[in-house]
């Protein structure tokens, strides 16, 4: 049995839903995978849980407490970026929210954890495309894993299906559906013949998109993500790192309604599509036929790869939602354990 | 890939149900009928020439298509088809109008490429309005220079594209 002693930094949807998978999958890792996973801290913007035992926190009351700065382990004022360095852990687990502008406060963590010899496991977009090809670097340099399925795509296992099972395929272009917010505005406009401005309402409504959807409507969140895609999955190692600036991004806000009523008299449907293909990198709406399998419906997202021996190959999953990404932030807790698992029986 | 126009002249039974026959194979392999017509004129005691013009995506379809009708008993007299053809299909959005689509058009064909069909959504003057165009060319290189064109006027009038 291994211990995988964890800090965790983020305490919102995603970071609650890790720990609600962690408690859920408990057996499930001892008896499959020989884990035994102690969460020994949890950090918030304003402190953090700090366990005093080497079995690490009760995730259960720190799940169940109504207020959390009356839980006996809160710490008020405690910084993750102060503690990491001095913290014994395997992994640190970083889920606070995406910051596209300067990525942080992630970015430091991150920074912190590989610097100090711990693996990271992110869900967070925004260091990633702030400094990634820095964040590479820091962790080759100092032995580290630094993984980030959640990153993209929530559930779908997109960098693992690119990295592990097309081994023998070079990846031509990546082509998807990346956002699932517009995609169910999209979607809806279709579906129940409503204007851009209802579909949005009732997406807000349904709490798929927040008060200000510029986020996700203007592509940004999409481009993010196509950039994270295209320096892990489709960048040679003796290529150059892209940058965010250098993707082409139109938002869907003009998108009428006649437009897509155009469209679907051809079986064609307007989808916000990012693409990364020869050397052009784009966010924007696409006509596509009704029955590709890139064109999903409501919050879905969709990611086809083209390949030189394998084809094209679609992956299609719920690309948010807490309990979703909290997965593959557990399978690249597994993956990274198994990693390390190997390197030590070679040893 | 492109596509191809076909044109196909079968000998069919002058008896009810032989037109559904014949359709049936060439919808099957994936042809797009743009249209029929009997040749009366030529018309024998118990049959009649008829003549059916389809897109076809896969010219590998064509004797597939030949085969089927053959052993539906259905008699073959002779097909041509047209060099491929590439097909797009384009949006805009945006004051189309009042940003001279004839201009537009104009660019779009200078291309060397033809606009098979506009199709316009217009609503009050101030609102955008929605243009649906068919561009067809015979090389698909004469679309990639069309459709970076395109984007360039889009730029210019501030026009919203979005490509098939």
């Amino acid at each position: 049995m291994a211990d995988v002693r964890i800090i965790l930094v983020g305490f919102g949807t995603v970071g609650k839903g890790f720990l609600n998978v962690v408690i859920e999958k408990k057996s499930f890792l001892k008896e499959i995978y020989g884990l035994n996973l102690h969460i020994n801290a949890v950090f918030k913007s304003d402190g953090g849980f700090i366990s005093n035992t080497n079995t690490g926190l009760d995730i259960q009351s720190l799940l169940s407490i109504k207020d959390y700065k009356e839980h006996p382990q809160w710490v008020k004022d405690v910084k993750a970026y102060d503690k990491i360095p001095e913290m014994e852990a395997d992994i640190v687990v970083e889920l606070t929210p995406t910051n596209i502008g300067d990525g942080e406060p992630g970015l430091g963590h991150i920074r912190q954890a590989l610097k100090s010899g711990k693996d990271v496991v992110t869900a967070n977009k925004g260091p990633l495309v702030v400094a990634f090809q820095e964040l590479i670097t820091l962790a080759e340099e100092n032995k580290r894993f630094l993984h980030y399925e959640g990153a993209v795509g929530g559930a779908i296992p997109v960098f693992s299906l690119a990295r592990e099972n097309l081994k023998s395929s070079k990846i031509i272009s990546i082509e998807g559906i990346l956002n699932g917010t517009t995609n169910f505005i999209l979607s809806r406009m279709v579906s129940e013949k409503i204007p851009f401005e209802i579909a949005l309402k009732e997406a807000q409504e349904l709490g798929y998109a927040e008060r200000d959807p510029s986020y996700d409507i203007d592509g940004i969140d999409a481009a993010g993500k196509l950039l994270i895609l295209t320096n892990t999955i489709l960048r040679r190692p003796e290529e150059r790192f892209v940058k965010f600036d250098e993707i082409k991004i139109e938002s869907i806000r003009n998108i009428t309604q006649e437009a897509v009523e155009l469209a679907e008299e051809n079986n064609l449907v307007i989808k916000h599509v990012a693409s990364a293909k020869e050397g052009k990198l784009e966010v924007g709406p696409k006509l596509l036929p009704k029955t590709s399998p890139l064109a999903v419906s409501s919050t879905l997202n969709s990611i086809t790869f083209k390949s030189d021996l394998a084809g094209e190959i679609t992956i299609i999953g719920e690309g948010a939602g807490g309990r979703e990404t909290a997965s593959a932030v557990l399978t690249d807790i597994i993956t990274i354990f198994k990693k390390r698992i190997k390197t030590k029986n070679n040893n | 890939m492109g596509s191809y126009n076909i044109r196909l002249e079968l000998e069919l039974k002058d008896t009810p149900g032989q037109l559904l026959m014949a359709l049936e194979p060439i919808a099957r392999f994936g042809g797009n009928i743009r249209g029929i017509y009997h040749e009366r004129e030529r018309k024998e005691v118990d049959s009649l020439p008829v003549v059916f013009l389809f897109e076809l995506e896969d010219l590998k379809n064509l004797s597939r298509i030949k085969t089927a009708l053959e052993d539906k008993g259905i008699k073959v007299i002779k097909f041509l088809k047209d060099a491929e053809i590439f097909k797009k299909i384009v949006l805009l959005i945006g004051h189309v109008f009042a940003t001279n689509i004839l201009d537009t058009l104009d660019r779009i064909m200078a291309c060397g490429v033809r606009v098979r069909e506009v199709y316009a959504m217009i609503n009050r003057p101030e609102d955008p309005s929605t243009v649906k165009l068919f561009i067809e060319a015979d090389e698909q290189k004469k679309l990639d220079i069309t459709m970076e064109e395109l984007e360039k006027i889009c730029e210019e009038k501030n026009l919203m594209l979005i490509k098939s």
